[in-house]
């Protein structure tokens, strides 16, 4: 479940998901999402950063999720269980039947994940991934 | 029978050379002589096979024995990403990025990376903290720039 606004649905865990293109044309960062530009600039050798999306999403326990990345790329979300305050996440990056990165996930309370890498015209994808909110 | 003149002589010669090569002091001066001029055989010979020899059975264990120990350490067998699947692995991991102990690892939220693969590209999975949270990383790498 997709939503625009801060309301968690029952039985469900809501993950924040921000959507950035990454290059190195131009020297600027284009986000509503600022948290991460120090870890940004750390961990990745890019220099431009525009964030083309930012949504919260309502995981319930069995059930996927797609969230459109653009270029054709999706993101695939899936809650696979709850154990009291960890999740077992699944998140794949995929276009059309191929997954470019399929990664489960366990999670403690909140957690931040950056997924990424697949290259699209406009840059490289990443996604990043907050629990916990 | 009386001998010639040449008998008589060649007899007396070896007579005489026997008597002279007889001699005690004379066979001691050829003894010390034979001693002096010819060394006892060293054991430079003998050390030099006893290595070759070892040298030998050496190469014979690496042959034998090598490929059983690189199979175990083959690593076109390990897989072409890198799975921290437990929380030993995520501290340690964790302590070579950021220098951290695993003990403030422990005392910090956590986050287990599972399992992940790629159709497209090698993976790699690294952790940095943010604050008081930690940032893991999952990336594919088909040409993007990580540094």
């Amino acid at each position: 479940m997709l939503l625009p606004v801060a309301v968690q649905a029952a039985g469900t865990t809501p993950v924040k998901v921000t959507i950035l293109l990454a290059s190195n044309q131009g020297k600027d960062f284009d986000m509503d999402n600022d948290d991460y530009r120090d870890e940004l600039i750390k961990l990745f050798a890019y220099s431009y950063y525009k964030q083309t999306n930012e949504l919260r999403v309502e995981l319930a326990q069995g059930k996927r999720e797609i969230v459109p990345l653009g270029d054709d790329f999706e993101l695939v979300l899936s809650l696979q269980r709850q154990e009291a305050e960890r999740i077992y996440l699944q998140a794949v990056i995929r276009k059309g039947r191929q997954a470019h990165v399929d990664t489960v996930l366990s999670i403690l309370k909140k957690g931040v994940v950056f997924v990424g890498g697949p290259e699209t015209p406009s840059g490289t994808l990443i996604v990043v991934l907050e629990t916990g909110m | 029978m009386k001998l010639s003149s040449y008998q008589a002589f060649k007899s007396a010669y070896r007579d005489t050379i026997e008597k002279e090569l007889g001699d005690p002091s004379v066979r001691r001066a050829k003894k010390e002589l034979i001693d002096a001029a010819f060394k006892p055989h060293s054991t430079g010979p003998y050390v030099m096979g006893i290595c070759l020899v070892l040298l030998a059975f050496g190469f014979a264990g690496v042959y034998l024995f090598y490929p059983k120990i690189a199979a175990k350490k083959n690593t076109a067998l390990e897989p072409a990403y890198e799975i921290v699947s437990t929380q030993k692995d995520l501290e340690t991991l964790t302590e070579k990025i950021t220098g951290e102990t695993a003990q403030d690892v422990i005392r910090r939220p956590n986050i287990e990376v599972m399992r992940v693969s790629s159709k497209t590209g090698s993976t790699i999975v690294y952790q940095r903290l943010h604050e008081d949270t930690p940032i893991t990383v999952v990336w594919v790498l088909t040409g993007g720039s990580v540094k």
